[in-house]
């Protein structure tokens, strides 16, 4: 897995379009201040590095390079495990560096940035769960669409939610929503925080699972 | 050793370098105990089969001309005279062979080559 | 044995392959034949890349359910199409080899790289075609495999670059242990360096014999028709019908040399082989 990683980490800085992100996002800095500009910095950085592992999934298939990839010796589950933990590893990174940025030189206070920033990283990982074995399975052109397709959908559930809100069922529904989360605000932090972990690892583990599942069956 | 292998002679490349090697060994270019290069090295130096090299050496060391030590490779052989003088014969004796049938291609008749052989004896 | 396919099966849609391929210690063994023929087909299967429907591959005596990461180890690949991906360069695929492989040979690489005068920070797709199939090869060779694959390690290259590469295949075989099985489609120089020789056509292995069999023994009689009445056929293989008469496949050259003097015979080569088999009818 080293030699993967090693890899994926050399062809991503390679790419020069990184750098320009990097400088706009200094740019960037300069214009917007407070509130705005922590939740911008955060996201963006956070959201820009987890998503360089698609990246290298797209350079791995343009040139078929995977194809020779798969002679070397490494396991097909382990090539799988290396884009997750690329993937996580690169948007955390982005995630805290952001972060660390924002709290040394944006007026805010530290503690609300990091739980700004947790909830980006927890955004990231939900977004990369289910894009990777999406574009493992599809390439990187349907990854594409995909990616496209969840965000619509998101926003228009969002404008559903939002404008059917006033009707019976889905007032009903607001409502038991309602309780879930009185009963969610009630509960220790802590607790919240295990629950939302343990979900987390959940999730992961089924992406996994299922991104490994589609690369043991492929044929090169 | 200096072997010239041609590809596109009809004389097997195997019994090539048996007659090099042979001729080299009674003329004394390659005296008693000289270490033979190995099956790989002259396959590679000859840009030929392994197993056509193997079949060569085989066949020498068949005739007594040399002697493989397995894991430490191939050795000329002590020097046998009369193993030397057979191999002369057998030169003779393919030479001659070599004239009857350029004899009889040409139309000879038995009786003609006799005769002609029995004139450059004489001579 | 360092690798046996016995009766290995894969089915596609317009084509199927079926074939069994043994290659021995201390030999380079060729695969020749057209493109289409299932070269490539065969080499993905021994390299795992896909899975058989029939048969089984042994690889170093182990059955494919052993076939480790480990196992993986001890094979050199080239691959016709495929390699690193063409945005690394030369110092990125080291980096990545050194950790991949624990024998590669990093000094031992780099020495070559520059007897091949192989640029070391430009990108692989920038690289010529003759420079990548050199790539190709020495990387498959800088971890000390015990089997190398190449799958037509030589297409596409100028005969000079072609017989750089077949010589450094040479030097490879001469340490003990090893085995290649090269394919290719240019049949010069698999008769300057194989051994043995599989002759695959439509999936399926139509021939296989030692490399000097066929220099020292086959042979085309090219004979009239006059000739063709006459002449014993209890040797010959193949034939073909010619404007002057036949040509006629024999693996007894030495039979017909001495007892025909007068009949045009020529070595046989590869090629020759091929053709016949491709174009002639058995007698």
């Amino acid at each position: 897995m080293k030699g993967l990683l090693i890899k994926d980490l050399r062809l991503t800085l390679q790419n020069k379009r990184l750098i320009a992100v990097i400088l706009l996002l200094a740019v960037m800095l300069t214009t917007l201040k407070g509130e705005d500009a922590v939740s911008f910095i955060v996201s963006f950085a956070t959201m820009i590095c987890g998503t360089m592992v698609l990246n290298t999934i797209s350079l791995d298939e343009f040139d078929k390079s995977v194809v020779f990839l798969m002679t070397m010796p490494i396991e097909r589950g382990i090539y799988v495990i290396e884009k997750y933990i690329f993937a996580l590893g690169s948007g955390l990174f982005g995630c805290v560096l952001s972060s660390t940025f924002c709290i040394l030189f944006v007026r805010f206070p530290a503690f609300v940035i990091l739980q700004q920033a947790s909830m980006i990283f927890l955004v990231l990982s939900f977004f990369l769960l289910i894009i990777l074995p999406v574009q493992l399975k599809f390439g990187s052109d349907i990854g594409r669409i995909v990616l496209f397709g969840i965000v619509i959908f998101f926003v228009l559930l969002a404008n559903l939610i939002a404008k059917v809100g006033e009707e019976n069922f889905f007032g009903q529904l607001k409502e038991k929503g309602n309780q879930l989360f009185q009963w969610i605000l009630s509960c220790d932090q802590w607790v919240l925080c295990l629950i939302a972990l343990v979900l987390w690892g959940g999730c992961l583990f089924l992406s996994i699972a299922i991104s490994k599942n589609i690369i043991k069956k492929k044929e090169y | 050793m200096n072997l010239i292998i041609s590809n596109s002679s009809m004389e097997p490349i195997y019994e090539q370098i048996i007659r090099q090697i042979k001729s080299m060994i009674i003329d004394g270019k390659l005296k008693e105990g000289t270490v033979l290069p190995s099956v790989r090295i002259l396959s590679k130096d000859l840009k030929i089969s392994a197993l056509t090299v193997k079949k060569a050496y085989d066949c020498l060391e068949q005739d007594g001309f040399i002697i493989t030590v397995h894991g430490k490779g191939s050795f000329v052989a002590q020097n046998n005279k009369n193993l030397l003088q057979e191999e002369q014969k057998r030169k003779v004796e393919s030479m001659l062979e070599l004239a009857i049938q350029a004899g009889r291609h040409c139309g000879m008749k038995e009786k003609e080559i006799r005769e002609l052989f029995e004139l450059i004896l004489e001579e | 044995m360092l690798l046996e396919l016995k009766e290995v099966q894969k089915h596609y849609k317009d084509f199927s392959l079926n074939c069994s391929i043994q290659v021995k210690e201390g030999y380079v063994t060729g695969l020749i034949g057209a493109n289409g023929a299932g070269k490539s087909t065969t080499f993905k299967a021994i390299l795992g890349l896909i899975q058989i429907e029939g048969g089984t591959i042994e690889r170093f005596g182990k059955s494919q359910n052993d076939f480790t990461v480990q196992e993986k180890t001890k094979i050199g690949t080239v691959l016709s199409e495929h390699t690193f991906s063409s945005m690394m360069t030369i110092k990125d695929v080291i980096a990545v080899m050194e950790a991949m492989y624990q024998k590669f040979n990093k000094k031992q690489f780099l020495k070559k790289c520059e007897v091949y005068h192989l640029p070391l920070d430009k990108k692989i797709k920038d690289f010529s075609t003759g420079m990548k199939a050199k790539f190709k090869l020495l990387i498959a060779m800088s971890y000390e495999a015990k089997l190398l694959i190449l799958d037509e390690p030589t297409v596409g290259l100028d005969s000079v670059t072609r017989n750089e590469l077949l010589d450094e295949i040479r030097e490879y075989m001469c340490q003990e242990g090893r085995a290649i099985l090269i394919s290719s489609h240019i049949s010069s120089d698999l008769e300057g360096l194989c051994d043995d020789l599989y002759f695959m056509q439509e999936g399926k292995i139509l021939f296989y014999e030692e490399t000097d069999r066929i220099l020292s023994n086959y042979a085309i009689l090219k004979v009239s028709e006059e000739q063709y009445q006459k002449i014993d056929k209890t040797y010959l293989w193949y034939q073909k019908k010619t404007t002057y008469g036949y040509e006629l496949l024999t693996k007894e050259r030495q039979y017909y040399q001495e007892n025909y003097p007068n009949i045009t015979i020529e070595k046989g080569n590869i090629d020759d082989i091929v053709s016949f088999i491709r174009k002639g009818e058995t007698i």
